[in-house]
């Protein structure tokens, strides 16, 4: 039955290189967790400590309260869906969904409704006497869904379950993967490099550097609020300003000055963000655009609904702005021509330049 | 005539040649044994089927033949066994010196066979005079020296089948309940199935084909096959020579077959 999971100051090295150092971690029952982070950031360390493939050198790993951080894989009934899917390719599509309940010597008469029902869950059911070199990327996914669903796990752990599959299907299954997790009530621990797919499904995300984990919250206060650096960049930020408050300002390393508040605003900040998505073209004239500035057109690229401008002001510092294609008027911003641009306060982010737990 | 068509033609003969020159032989012993002339003469003066008929008749062909199968079959299923395990060892993790371990274990091919022979028969034979004890010649010894000739095939041939399969597939069944026994069984050795077969029919040939570790280890009064062809070469000329190795080719065959039934032909090598 789901039940939560905490691991507590987990710590992980391979070698003399340390890839998990004194990790936190706390999912509550029936929950989906992303833990979002670039590759060798930990994050599918985490997940095989979990699965009990891997040991700790210290902490502890509690599964519904309990500790299983020295129990083996099969004393957990924790399931994995891998990357590679891992399926058996000797079994069939009902063998392989069989072998768990088999593993746990489920009776016989027992085993054929439980397969039927999750193969139908995972729509299947005209698909279980196949092998699986004999289906596509997207059924082999769902054949790995349902050989670990089938289980009724204490957890299930979803190793980048998207990452083999082509653009469409990828958002197919962010859907479907949701949809069974709500239906089984599964708590859901799911690795993944992809910020979009973190944060369109997942109850919480935790954004993890270097074996740590360095923000998390909902999938609306990550992307809302990143605390740093790191984090914003994860979360598609894409301009940055270093540089330090002076005053009632924060002055920028090229000397751009910004109307940021002063230093109480937000301790610590050595940096400010703000998305390409959220400077205006032309912004009106009113106090909401405390930031408004002139630059000149750099580059301009046609992304099809909309144009993403390269703008660069007089003291060098660049701006990426993204505007409507409508709002695009070719002719008149052609590259090297004066550009307008600015941004709500509001939607300025107060970052600071490395990961504030460490 | 277009360029690409002549090309493709000459881009074959090369080929051609190959399998002519590796498979003349085979036809050569096959038609040979045939002949009915008592000395092998080209072109042959009739054809019978006595050769074959001599060789049954023989019965030290035929005891010779029945050891070598045995030796051959226990070697194989020692040396498969221990592929097998070792195997696994080599690849359950990867540990410092691994590929000089992986690499030693093909150590006895380095050395003559004759040689190791010599070395095991003399080793052997003066460790029995210190502990009053006829160590060789022995059944036992006798399927062991096959056994040092045979491991490093059957270990190459499973190792890299087995270094071929996803990791993650053991990960899966240890995840899914399985003990580590079990997910072996069920789930990793299924994936080798053909390399173990391959290893096993490769073992075998070699042992049954094995001249020089036999003719050291043999006990007195027996023979196998390969002694018992050289024996009967330096005394005759008949095609009786050419009917054992036609009969060889036949075993080959049928165990070729049985494994194209049993696990595609395709999948072993």
């Amino acid at each position: 039955m789901p039940t939560d999971v905490r691991l507590e100051n987990v710590t992980k090295s391979y070698g003399p290189q340390t890839v998990l150092g004194n990790l936190n971690l706390d999912v509550r029952e029936g929950e989906l967790v992303a833990l979002l982070g670039a590759s060798g950031c930990g994050k599918t360390t985490a997940l095989r400590i979990i699965a009990g493939f891997l040991t700790p050198e210290e902490g502890r790993v509690l599964i519904g309260g309990q500790d299983y951080t020295y129990k083996t894989p099969n004393q957990r009934n924790t399931s994995m869906v891998f990357q590679s899917y891992a399926l058996f390719p000797h079994m069939s599509v009902r063998e392989n969904v069989a072998f768990g309940l088999k593993m746990h010597k489920v009776e016989k008469s027992q085993i054929k409704p439980m397969v039927d029902e999750i193969l139908s869950a995972v729509r299947l059911e005209e698909l279980g006497e196949r092998y699986p070199r004999q289906l596509s990327g997207g059924q082999q996914q769902r054949v790995a869904l349902a050989r670990a669903l089938v289980m009724r796990p204490d957890v299930l752990l979803l190793d980048e379950p998207l990452s083999n599959l082509d653009a469409k299907l990828r958002h197919e299954m962010r859907v479907e993967i949701r949809l069974l997790q709500e239906r089984y009530g599964l708590t859901t621990i799911f690795v993944t490099h992809d910020q979009e797919e973190a944060l369109t499904m997942s109850d919480r995300i935790m954004v993890m550097n270097k074996g740590v984990i360095c923000q998390s919250g909902t999938p609306k206060e990550v992307f809302e609020r990143p605390r740093s650096r790191f984090v914003a960049d994860f979360t598609a930020v894409r301009n940055f300003m270093r540089g330090d408050f002076l005053e009632d300002k924060f002055v920028t390393r090229s000397g751009t000055e910004i109307r940021a508040g002063d230093s109480s605003r937000a301790p610590g900040t050595s940096c400010l963000g703000i998305r390409p998505g959220k400077i205006a073209l032309n912004p009106p004239d009113s106090d909401a655009y405390a930031n408004v500035f002139r630059g000149t057109v750099k580059i301009a690229t046609f992304l099809g609904d909309k144009v993403e401008v390269l703008a660069v002001l007089p003291s060098g510092e660049e701006f990426i702005l993204e505007v409507p294609t409508m709002a695009w008027d070719e002719s008149r911003y052609e590259k090297g021509k004066e550009i307008v641009f600015g941004w709500k306060s509001e939607d300025m982010l107060y970052l600071t330049e490395e990961d504030a737990s460490k | 005539m277009n360029k690409q068509r002549i090309q493709r033609v000459l881009s074959r003969i090369p080929v051609v040649l190959v399998m002519i020159y590796i498979l003349l032989p085979v036809v050569l012993v096959v038609w040979m044994s045939f002949f009915s002339s008592k000395m092998i003469i080209f072109p042959p003066k009739g054809y019978s089927i006595e050769w074959y008929l001599n060789l049954f008749s023989k019965r030290n062909f035929v005891s010779a033949a029945q050891l070598s199968v045995q030796v051959a079959v226990i070697a194989t299923i020692i040396s498969v066994t221990i592929g097998t395990l070792t195997s696994i060892g080599l690849n359950q993790r990867r540990f410092r010196g691994r590929e000089l371990v992986q690499t030693s274990f093909l150590a006895p091919l380095t050395i003559p066979t004759i040689v190791t022979g010599i070395a095991i028969y003399a080793t052997l034979t003066t460790i029995g005079q210190w502990v009053n004890q006829k160590l060789v010649p022995s059944m036992f010894v006798l399927i062991m020296g096959h056994v040092i000739i045979t491991i490093p095939w059957a270990i190459r041939l499973i190792n890299s089948g087995m270094s071929g399969i996803d990791r993650r597939l053991e990960e899966a069944a240890l995840n899914l309940g399985a003990n580590r026994v079990q997910a072996y069984l069920l789930v990793v050795l299924p994936q080798i199935k053909s390399s173990i077969m391959a290893a096993g029919i490769f073992t075998f040939i070699v042992s049954f084909n094995n001249l020089e570790m036999s003719l050291m280890l043999v006990g007195p009064g027996q023979s196998m096959l390969p002694i018992e062809t050289l024996n009967y070469v330096l005394w005759n000329m008949d095609p009786t020579i050419a009917a054992i190795s036609t009969l060889q080719v036949v075993m080959v065959l049928l165990l070729l077959l049985i494994v194209n039934k049993l696990v595609g032909l395709s999948n072993v090598f």
